[in-house]
């Protein structure tokens, strides 16, 4: 069951990943698809919520949450204009390579000892983004 | 602005928006995850209702339909991850779903949408994965 989950997770990225595409293609206002999308999510969230009995939290949590949304807001608003300037497919991948940040947090912050995979990881994060740079130049964008 | 700026922009942001989620578990806040996406959701929520509001524009029903496509992707995404860390370690979940999200993303963006990607795009989606593999795991 939990490799079924997993395919379920995948889809569902992946359907949040097309629908940066598909807001340009139909030409759709950003302020809307944003606004939507984040009423949807946040009633999914609510019913999770409510369904572990959860209904309150402490002050940190709720802070941490409000400083994440302003980040998020602004993170989908600014990725939804560099998909429609660019391919979903590399954008996305440059996009999910944004991962190393917090690793590179967690060493520096919280004083984490990197393992040889994530050393390995730090490699081919830098050798992507290279090649992925030369593609997006080669494709002018 | 120009994609590579915008690009550049995003990946900052969505990093540190991965930095401060991570600090939600190094402050054992791991039973309120709800709460925290619900307050997230609700902050980007307001935020979009102002400028949805400010623009005074109709609202477009394709506008909903992709939104409410992209909320339940997020969504249902983020809990079927975390319900499958329940019954598979970490170390499989988040490089399956993080490395095969790009892959699926990119087979999409190349066979449906028709976008051209060179061996070097190729090569470097592929790196990609690999790194998210190993990053996640």
């Amino acid at each position: 069951m939990g490799y079924v989950y997993c395919i379920i997770a995948v889809t569902a990225y992946a359907v949040l990943g097309l629908s940066y595409k598909i807001s340009d293609v139909k030409k759709c206002d950003q302020s809307q698809v944003n606004f939507f999308l984040f009423l949807f999510a946040g009633v999914i969230v609510l019913i999770w919520g409510l369904a572990k009995g959860i209904t309150s939290a402490p002050g940190a949590a709720i802070i941490l949450g409000v400083v994440d949304g302003a980040i998020v807001f602004v993170s989908v608003l600014v990725f939804r204009r560099a998909a429609a300037l660019g391919r979903i497919s590399t954008s996305w991948t440059i996009l999910n390579l944004s991962l190393v940040i917090p690793v590179i947090a967690s060493v520096a912050l919280w004083r984490e000892i990197p393992s040889a995979r994530h050393y390995a990881g730090f490699a081919l994060t830098l050798i992507a983004i290279i090649l992925l740079g030369i593609d997006a130049g080669r494709s002018g964008e | 602005m120009t994609y590579r700026r915008l690009m550049t922009a995003a990946f900052l942001l969505n990093g540190s928006l991965m930095v401060v989620t991570g600090a939600v578990g190094k402050l054992n806040l791991g039973a309120y995850i709800p709460a925290v996406l619900f307050c997230v959701y609700a902050v980007g929520g307001v935020i979009g209702a102002v400028c949805v509001y400010r623009a005074g524009k109709a609202i477009q029903p394709w506008s909903v339909a992709i939104g409410a496509m992209g909320g339940i992707g997020t969504a249902a995404g983020l809990s079927t991850q975390m319900a499958a860390t329940v019954m598979l370690p970490g170390y499989i979940v988040f490089p399956v779903t993080s490395g095969g999200t790009l892959i699926v993303v990119a087979l999409i963006g190349r066979f449906v949408l028709k976008e051209h990607i060179g061996p070097y795009g190729i090569a470097g989606i592929v790196a990609g994965a690999c790194a998210i593999g190993l990053l996640g795991s």
